[in-house]
């Protein structure tokens, strides 16, 4: 299997973990990521905010360098992952647009690409089966909450991977890993998102009710598969903590990280040290490093 | 001139008459305890041609697009496409946010894509934090994930982003 790999603005600097760890589960499964090269932001959040001909563009130009190598498109970012769907599928859906990117962004679609995450190639393309196989260190039925966001599975017409209100696709995986995956009902519930910077008390609010609806269903850390989701958990834990009243001592990793860890990565301390919030010595108390 | 709803079913091509009110979506939105005015109100205003309530109202500045209510609704009206496509025609019509930091914020990171094709975390959190003036609130996280190695003091430039800030002049952003 060989991918176009779209990392995104985060897993290029503040989500380099991700970034890293989605490299070494690539190679180890040998899922072949070619780097997309020139890629630029897909405009996130804030293009969908000010313009919608721009919320298509950006990302679409993306689409444009991924079609020129002729590969499918693949990106771990949940955010990227939904902006770049969205423009794949308009462009699929709507002549009129091709031709008005064309005119407007100078983009050249050259034929259809298709765009996925990873957790969707390694649930659906790969199958958990092959990741069990090549297990080298059990995560030894530590507790985990499996935290989709929002972007990663809505609108189920765009994403179309995975169930929207319920997903599974984390916990097939890590639970294949060894790990004891908890129920619980704030799998996709927002954390706030852009709102961190401008509307911090927003974000206080939602991701406290995440990490203490975590807790409650017996949760020792969390995952997730969005950088910006992981920024809100973690980075604001502290100042969450202290104003809903709750100990901000919660991990917040990547599902990759856990996986990397999981298929003998020897680099998995370094980016566990990337961290803000400890969790080597939840790690250590599970024997998993 | 066409009605506020006709013109706002144009340009967001959601067919806003088949709202039922059923308010599936004022209960599932994340955000809705800080808005003035639920998402379903919104829409009830637009039915009833209240376009500079609607304008002004928190709302549709605070919209996150975490599609939750576009998922839940039965009549299938993408209400996230709705919020954003009121939101431009406030633009449009030259009304100010009523929360201008949200605003700012979007503004700056377009323009960190527009000059250098990538978004520049450090750049964007630094100048953003003097503009929004709240410019030590942050610096204790920042330090933090500048000795991670995290944020880079550099932005990361595309090599063909004159093609990306004509996509900006074109598109008129």
């Amino acid at each position: 299997m060989e991918y176009s790999y779209y990392p995104g603005c985060a897993l290029h600097s503040g989500a380099k973990e991700f970034d890293l760890s989605t490299r070494f589960v690539c190679e180890t499964l040998d899922i072949k990521l070619k780097d997309l090269s020139g890629w630029s932001c897909c405009g996130a959040a804030s293009a969908h905010y000010i313009n919608h001909d721009l919320s298509l563009a950006l990302p679409a130009r993306n689409l444009m360098l991924a079609s020129k190598n002729g590969h499918c498109m693949v990106t771990s970012c949940s955010l990227c992952y939904n902006k770049l769907k969205r423009a794949s599928k308009a462009l699929e859906e709507d002549r009129k647009l091709k031709e008005k990117l064309k005119e407007i962004a100078g983009i050249d679609y050259l034929f259809e690409v298709k765009v996925k995450n990873i957790l969707e190639v390694l649930n659906e393309e790969l199958g958990v089966d092959k990741i069990r196989e090549k297990r080298r260190v059990s995560l030894n039925n530590l507790k985990i909450a499996c935290y989709y966001g929002c972007l990663l599975t809505r609108p189920k017409e765009i994403c179309g991977f995975d169930n929207h209100e319920h997903p599974t696709f984390m916990e097939n995986i890590l639970g294949s890993l060894g790990a004891k995956t908890v129920n619980w009902s704030y799998k996709t519930e927002c954390c706030g998102a852009d709102l961190s910077l401008p509307n911090l008390e927003i974000v206080l609010k939602l991701t406290s009710k995440i990490i203490k609806m975590a807790k409650e269903a017996g949760a020792d850390c969390l995952v997730t598969a969005c950088p910006l989701c992981q920024a809100n958990l973690e980075l604001r834990q502290e100042e969450a903590g202290k104003q809903f009243n709750f100990e901000p001592d919660f991990p917040i990793l990547y599902y990759t990280e856990l996986m990397g860890i999981s298929l003998g990565s020897r680099n998995a301390l370094r980016w566990i040290d990337m961290h803000i919030v400890d969790s080597k010595r939840l790690l250590k108390v599970h024997g998993i490093i | 001139m066409k009605s506020f709803i006709d013109r706002t079913i144009e340009e967001s091509s959601q067919n806003i008459g088949k709202c039922l009110h059923c308010q599936k979506c004022s209960n599932g939105c994340p955000i809705s305890f800080a808005m003035d005015s639920y998402p379903n109100q919104i829409i009830r205003l637009l039915q009833l041609g209240q376009e500079e309530r609607v304008y002004k109202s928190k709302t549709i500045w605070l919209c996150l697009a975490c599609e939750t209510c576009a998922t839940r609704c039965p009549m299938e009206i993408d209400l996230t496409r709705v919020m954003a496509t009121l939101r431009e025609m406030a633009i449009s019509k030259g009304y100010e946010s009523p929360l201008p930091k949200i605003k700012l914020y979007h503004d700056m990171f377009l323009k960190s894509i527009k000059y250098t094709g990538r978004m520049f975390e450090s750049g964007l959190f630094g100048l953003y934090g003097i503009l929004a003036k709240q410019p030590f609130r942050d610096l204790n996280i920042g330090q933090k994930l500048f000795f991670k190695g995290k944020l880079s003091l550099f932005p990361s430039i595309v090599w063909r982003k004159k093609e990306i800030k004509k996509v900006f002049e074109k598109i008129k952003v």
